[in-house]
């Protein structure tokens, strides 16, 4: 079994190989009869032979109207897939164990319908495919480990017009994503505490937080922070000042107590803390490091970082 | 693929209608109510005022189809039966119908009993009905496979089938037809037609049905009406109320009848009516091993007859002289002890007047004849005495009461004589091309045997209502008001443009029925015969391949969808297909320009060579409209950066020399 299915796929890399973009023809395309059409076939013979006992010409052109209708929906589903362009678009990365998506764009000359689309084992999707625009697809993928995630060929299949034949083609559009660890919350503190000087005085930055004091208005600062209350007592235009504490930039690094993929998931975690709290963070790996910063693209540098890390090791 | 659209919805119950409702007199009472509730729970759904039935109701629904199933099982055989099956279960199934799979169970059911109205239905109107069916039903499949475009969707599967057409003529045409594989019961198909018995009064009934009997069609001119006597039945044996066919029939040996040229050839196209007799001319035989000689010239069919039947007979003269077998002879004088004294009297009168049996009989037309004898569908009634009652005192009736009383005083005089029943006449199609019989052709006469001479026919009837023999039934019925309250055809038949009208129809019924219902073994056989040279597997098996691959590439579009690409596109593939083999093709969102500069920062050699082409592709492809002047210049240019590079692979990737300008 496994052996079949290691020369069924290597002739399929050899017959469709992997490519950003393809586009169907008789060359990928694969038709049976679906189970129905298996079923219709059968309901054409009983027909066939019921016409036969009875002698009965109507009965045996209705078999042969029915089964050519057959044939006429095994050349329509092939037509319905051939000349689809399938283009591999963006690709989702997430943390493993949750759900990981590529985008798939589908374009065609004429307008196909009841297209399938998904990866094997998962959910197929459904989406007719226009001629006047292109359709976009986000075929959800599980993910399980951390890393580059191949999700395999992607399966096109349709059973228009009559879902008596399956028409169908696997593709190879080069998909991966990158699998960044589970948050896996850690013993808190371990490295952030050891990184962090006590004795500096705390820095700040305009904040929300904190009131800090009065300032002298200003033009062009924002009227709900005027102090009412002295403007009313002493006649001066003063406004509120509020402050935040900013942390010192923690030095995030791989706890060598545990293995790495759980040191890996500590790590995560923190990562998404800090990022949460909106505490500068670095992250240093045994070869490399990334300075410290905060916000939505550092988050994600340093995520990829971590999915990368010692990857094929 | 789960749940169903509404549109879907709405395809099946009308698709469901249509199925049914013609199938409709062959369900039972049980049946046709569960159907009606099934069909009426699924419109409550589709105008979402109700949802999928309880459990509990369709178990009550189940448990209803089991009793109409088993009401069904003493009564009308395995067809009726099986045509109650589906349709329950067609019906039952739909009301709980809410995945794809659920619905191709319904549809499947749905094409199945589409061949069930085919069993007893022949006419061309039913192929046009046929694909209807098959169109709705397909439909209804379409629209799960379709989002919206509900209107298009009966004309996509109208355009499905008709595209389906040509194979399927091919199929019907060349597949060899096959025996019968097994027996089938026919007891379901219950028809009206001729009983082996008649009791006065039967025929009449049967008279007032205009149901297509045959039609015949001669090689020549049809004979005139009044010779146009189709025998089907003999009735030879009487017990004073009722005439049958006596077992002694059969004693007369079928052989002395071998009729003898010259042949006149027809043929007769029967409607099937599920009887073993067939209504032929008198002196008729038949190479088909479909039928069997009879005694006293009857041809009857192997098994009943249940499905129009196209088949060729000859009619010939048959010897004159011939003895009767005293067995037959005597069950043709016998009469019942008792009853009717005064026939039996006025008999025994004739038989001292009258020696010879012909002047007898002669005698009892010229009765008939001479008294006011009148012609009725609606006689009064008897009494006890049935051939007394009718021969003093009513004096009024049909063929029947004629044929029968002329018998029972032959008889009574001792002369051997016996009822036939059968047609008479018919009605002419245009062009006279053929004769249809109808049920009102229906009729009774009376043969009676002449030593020396055989049995010779005598139409009482025709000395009352000549005309009835002469013009057929239809002239002297459609003046009785009984007959033209039953049958809804001569009311409008005054109308000359309907009539011709319906001329035409029979005309296209007849041409359907003899080459399509009759394009029987015998026909495909010779068809093979005269077109492929004889019938062999290889050559259909040829012969189906090559019209596979002709249907196949017309209509998947293999030919006509292979459009052309621009040649400079063409070319610049190619070019970049040269330049894969240093892997410096250009990239899926590269712009042209941006890969020169690349493939210079690769080889300034390559450079050299794929510039012109490139510059030129570029000032083609984007900035002029390509005169073909330019596009010969561009072809100049891809050849030489092929040549350039080909003299590259011969001496090693980067060594192709510096070029200038190529013009």
């Amino acid at each position: 079994m496994n052996i079949a299915n290691a020369m069924w796929h290597k002739w399929l890399h050899k017959r469709l190989p992997p490519s950003r973009a393809q586009t169907l023809s008789h060359r990928s395309i694969f038709i049976l009869p679906s189970g129905a059409g298996i079923a219709y076939l059968v309901m054409c013979m009983v027909l066939f032979i019921l016409g036969t006992n009875y002698q009965n010409n109507l009965i045996l052109a209705l078999a042969f109207i029915l089964l050519s209708l057959f044939h006429t929906s095994l050349l329509m589903a092939y037509r319905n897939l051939s000349g689809i362009t399938l283009r591999a678009g963006k690709s989702n990365s997430c943390h493993a164990g949750e759900q990981a998506s590529f985008t798939v764009e589908l374009s065609a000359e004429r307008y196909r319908h009841h297209i399938a689309l998904g990866f094997a084992n998962t959910t197929a999707q459904l989406t007719d495919v226009d001629n006047a625009h292109n359709s976009c697809c986000e075929l959800p993928f599980p993910s399980t480990q951390r890393g580059k995630l191949n999700p395999g060929r992607i399966w096109i299949e349709t059973r228009y017009p009559l879902g008596l034949c399956r028409a169908w083609s696997v593709q190879d559009l080069n998909l991966s994503a990158l699998i960044w660890p589970t948050a896996i919350a850690g013993p808190t503190g371990l490295n952030s505490a050891s990184n962090t000087d006590q004795n500096q005085p705390q820095q700040i930055r305009p904040g929300i937080e904190d009131f800090q004091g009065l300032e002298r208005w200003q033009q062009g600062d924002s009227q709900s922070r005027v102090a009412w209350k002295q403007l009313a007592q002493t006649g001066s235009w003063q406004i509120k000042q509020f402050v935040e504490p900013i942390a010192s930039p923690t030095i995030l690094t791989l706890d060598s107590c545990c293995s790495i993929e759980d040191g890996l998931s500590h790590l995560t975690a923190q990562l998404l803390q800090h990022e949460n709290n909106r505490q500068p963070y670095a992250l240093k790996l045994q070869q490399q490091s990334i300075e410290a910063d905060i916000g939505r693209t550092h988050l994600l540098q340093c995520l990829d970082a971590l999915a990368l890390y010692q990857e094929g090791k | 693929m789960s749940g169903i659209s509404r549109a879907t919805q709405g395809w099946m119950l009308l698709t469901q209608v249509a199925i049914m409702v013609p199938l409709m007199d062959q369900a039972s009472h049980w049946t046709l109510a569960i159907v009606s509730l099934c069909l009426l729970w699924r419109l409550g759904i589709f105008f979402a005022r109700w949802a999928s039935p309880p459990r509990w109701l369709l178990n009550l629904l189940g448990i209803g189809t089991a009793a109409a199933l088993f009401s069904q099982l003493s009564g009308n055989g395995t067809m009726a039966t099986l045509i109650n099956l589906l349709l329950l279960g067609y019906s039952l199934k739909s009301i709980e119908t809410k995945s794809g799979k659920d619905l191709m169970v319904v549809l499947l059911t749905g094409y199945f009993l589409i061949g069930l109205h085919l069993i007893d239905r022949f006419g061309a109107i039913m192929s046009v009905q046929l694909i209807l069916m098959v169109a709705l039903n397909s439909a209804c499949m379409l629209s799960n496979y379709r989002s919206q475009e509900t209107k298009h969707t009966f004309i996509l599967s109208l355009k499905l089938i008709v595209a389906s057409l040509p194979l399927a003529i091919a199929l019907f045409v060349l597949i060899p037809r096959l025996p019968p594989m097994w027996q089938i019961q026919t007891s379901t198909l219950a028809r009206t037609g001729l009983s082996d018995s008649m009791a006065l009064g039967d025929i009449a009934q049967l008279t007032r049905s205009d149901e297509l009997v045959m039609r015949a069609s001669f090689t020549d001119d049809p004979p005139p009406a009044e010779q146009l006597y189709w025998r089907a039945l003999i009735l030879d044996s009487y017990d004073g109320r009722r005439w049958s066919a006596s077992a002694n029939v059969a004693t007369e040996p079928a052989e002395h009848y071998q009729p003898m040229a010259p042949f006149l050839d027809y043929s007769l196209q029967v409607e099937a009516n599920n009887q073993t007799w067939l209504a032929t001319l008198r002196g008729s035989r038949s190479d088909s091993s479909r039928l069997r000689p009879q005694a006293a010239q009857q041809l009857h069919w192997q098994v009943p007859l249940i499905s129009r039947t196209k088949i060729d007979l000859q009619q010939g003269h048959y010897p004159a002289a011939m003895s009767l077998s005293l067995e037959a002879e005597q069950q043709n004088l016998l009469l019942p002890a008792h009853g009717n004294p005064l026939a039996r009297q006025w008999a025994q009168q004739l038989r001292e007047q009258y020696p010879q049996p012909q002047q007898r009989m002669a005698a009892i037309m010229s009765h008939f004849r001479q008294n006011p004898f009148r012609y009725t569908l609606s006689p009064p009634p008897l009494g006890g005495e049935q051939i007394d009652g009718f021969l003093f005192n009513t004096k009024a009736g049909f063929c029947g009461h004629y044929a029968s009383t002329m018998v029972f005083v032959a008889r009574a005089a001792g002369v051997p004589a016996r009822i036939v029943t059968g047609y008479q006449g018919g009605e002419r199609g245009l062009n006279n091309e053929f004769v249809s019989v109808y049920q009102y052709n229906a009729h009774a006469w009376v043969e009676y045997w002449l030593p020396l001479q055989g049995w010779q026919r005598i139409d009482p009837t025709a000395a009352v209502a000549p005309e009835r023999v002469e013009q057929g039934a239809e002239a002297t019925l459609s003046q009785q008001p009984e007959f033209s309250q039953q049958s809804g055809l001569f009311t409008w038949r005054n109308s000359r443009a309907i009539w011709h009208l319906r001329g035409v129809l029979e005309q296209l019924d007849y041409q359907w029925s003899r080459h399509v219902i009759g394009f029987d073994h015998k026909r495909q056989i010779s068809f093979w015969q005269e077109w492929l040279g004889g019938f062999q597997w290889w050559k259909l098996a040829v012969l189906l391949g090559f019209i596979l691959l002709l249907v196949g590439i017309s209509q998947s579009g293999l030919l006509s969808r292979t459009k052309p690409t621009p040649t400079p596109i063409r070319l610049y593939n190619k070019a970049q297909q040269r330049l894969s083999r240093w892997g410096i093709q250009r990239l899926d969102n590269e712009a042209p320009l941006a890969h020169l500069e690349r493939v210079q920062q690769h080889s300034q050699a390559l450079y050299d060579a794929y510039l012109p082409f490139c510059r030129l592709f570029i000032e083609v492809q984007y900035q002029a409209t390509p005169t073909p002047a330019k596009i010969k210049r561009l072809r100049g240019r891809f050849q030489f950066f092929i040549r350039q590079t080909n003299q590259a692979k011969r001496r090693g990737p980067v060594a192709v020399k510096p070029v200038t300008a190529h013009e």
